[in-house]
């Protein structure tokens, strides 16, 4: 096992059957912290685009800054190829809070749009139970039917 | 709200209690290191989740033991009161405790649990409120504005974390970055601006109350509370400032304070160093009051605290007095006593029942601790 040269995911073939795939979007381009959430998308079989794996979050207080991330090779690699959309897919904590308003910084000016996983209730979830901040989230993030 | 039942487990010198508080003033009554004040303790770790004597926690285990506990029932709401079931239990670890929390028997974070009691609580120490340390100021805000709205409580802790991490940065933790010290800055000036709109909103409140207490007890001297907030002079801000405006004076205050905070190596801009000002006929009472002024000042700011969050919350909180009338003369306790209303349920420690109580017309329930017992008297 090892890492793909081009995303960084865990692989057995470098490049990855990700990044190999002619068939999936090359100018959509998510962002995770981890590898194994490259795992956690590809089970919703609902993303056709590639990846880029950081490596982590960054955290100043953890020593962690973009240098010790792969922040340098995801600009190379916008500007190898620009996408036409990168979706950022970090967690909706402090860390991944920062690190997609960091990157969304520097990777703006650049061209492509940047978006980010939308934040909201569980399915199959209640109302009622739901904590106030996700749903306060849910609410900012809602959308027009029809 | 009252409190109906409180059951301990292995915290501090008790190894396990059952406690039934009734209504009114329980008057806690024994010799020192009995137990009084950590039963005081554990009630307000129902409310606060936080014990009001240490930020050690292991402190709290009683000793040998893995783990202590503190559970209760409280009946709850003003209107239509209900009963709910809370727990706080704090485990010993390699690496330090950690604490878990239950309402109505299922596991919740801190912030929810935060406040489902609300409790205000009154120390020897906080007589030192208005000479100490700001940092003593900011805590009492803190402490009270977090237990009366969850939100802020969730405000501070988002800003908390921002602050640390660009402490971090400024630090030298990893190379300078301006975008991400800019990332660490938006984050504090959109946190921040609730926390200052509500500090203010607050301290105006409480400073309406405590002058009102304090002149009707001391004719001719007038008690002002002044909030100072860091980001902005207060002398500018005859009117009331908008969510944008104070955001645009945070923002303005860190562009001139950025090469300090570089220079200095840590953030020198936001409401981590807001103060509280108390002033006696305009004077600053830090610098030119008596001790006895000090302390009729904290007292009439406690009687504050609690009228403010009983109207805020619309019903009485659970007043906590650790053994703050053997610090009081006659006159003042009889008269902090006489200046809180509506008090639903006290607990009350003491090594003598205190005279101020005997002028109290509502009931009294006298409790003897002896070695983590308690007997009724």
């Amino acid at each position: 096992m090892r890492l793909c040269s081009l995303c960084y995911a865990i692989t057995e073939d470098d490049p990855c059957s990700i990044c190999a795939d002619e068939e999936r979007d090359a100018e959509l381009l998510c962002v995770v912290a981890e590898a194994k959430d490259v795992y956690a998308l590809e089970r919703t079989h609902a993303y056709k685009g590639k990846y880029h794996v950081l490596g982590g979050l960054i955290s100043p207080m953890d020593g962690i800054g973009p240098a010790q991330l792969r922040v340098k090779a995801l600009i190379e690699r916008i500007g190898a190829h620009p996408p036409r959309e990168i979706v950022i897919a970090t967690n909706p904590n402090a860390e991944g809070e920062a690190t997609a308003i960091y990157l969304s910084r520097l990777i703006a000016p650049l061209g492509p749009q940047v978006t980010r996983l939308a934040y909201g209730l569980p399915i199959g979830g209640d109302l009622d139970y739901a904590d106030e901040i996700t749903l306060a989230r849910a609410l900012e993030g809602r959308r027009a039917l029809g | 709200m009252l409190l109906e039942h409180l059951t301990l487990a292995n915290l501090r010198n008790y190894l396990s209690l059952e406690f039934g508080p009734a209504p009114g003033v329980n008057l806690l009554v024994g010799a020192n290191a009995q137990g009084k004040s950590n039963l005081l303790e554990a009630i307000a770790l129902l409310g606060t989740g936080k014990s009001f004597r240490t930020t050690r926690e292991s402190e709290l285990i009683r000793r040998g033991a893995p783990l202590a506990s503190v559970s209760g029932t409280a009946r709850v709401g003003a209107a239509r009161p209900i009963a709910i079931n809370l727990a706080c239990t704090i485990v010993a670890g390699a690496g330090g405790t950690r604490k878990q929390y239950t309402l109505n028997g299922e596991g919740v974070r801190y912030a929810s649990f935060l406040g489902s009691v609300k409790t205000v609580t009154f120390v020897p120490s906080d007589l030192s409120l208005v000479a100490g340390s700001p940092s003593l100021r900011r805590t009492m805000l803190n402490e009270a504005l977090s237990l009366a709205d969850s939100r802020y409580y969730r405000h501070l802790a988002a800003y908390r974390k921002a602050l640390t991490q660009k402490n971090a940065l400024l630090r030298g933790a990893i190379p300078p970055d301006p975008d991400l010290l800019a990332v660490y800055d938006e984050g504090l000036v959109r946190e921040g601006t609730a926390l200052i709109l509500a500090r203010r909103h607050y301290v105006a409140a409480l400073g309406e109350v405590a002058s009102s207490v304090h002149g009707h007890w001391i004719h001719g001297e007038r008690l002002e509370l002044r909030y100072a907030p860091n980001v902005f002079s207060y002398g500018a801000q005859a009117v009331t400032p908008t969510e944008d405006a104070v955001a645009a004076a945070f923002v303005e205050r860190l562009a001139e304070q950025r090469a300090a905070e570089a220079a200095r190596k840590v953030s020198l801009v936001g409401p981590h160093r807001d103060d509280l000002v108390f002033t006696l006929d305009g004077e600053p009472l830090a610098t030119y009051g008596s001790q006895g002024q000090h302390r009729t000042a904290v007292l009439a700011l406690k009687v504050a605290e609690y009228a403010v969050l009983s109207d805020r919350t619309g019903e009485a909180p659970i007043l906590l007095l650790d053994d703050v009338f053997s610090e009081l003369d006659a006159d003042r306790a009889t008269a902090f006593v006489g200046a809180l209303s509506g008090v639903e349920q006290a607990f009350i420690t003491a090594t003598q029942p205190p005279r101020a109580l005997k002028t109290q017309a509502e009931e009294t329930v006298v409790w003897r601790v002896e070695a983590a017992r308690l007997r009724r008297c």
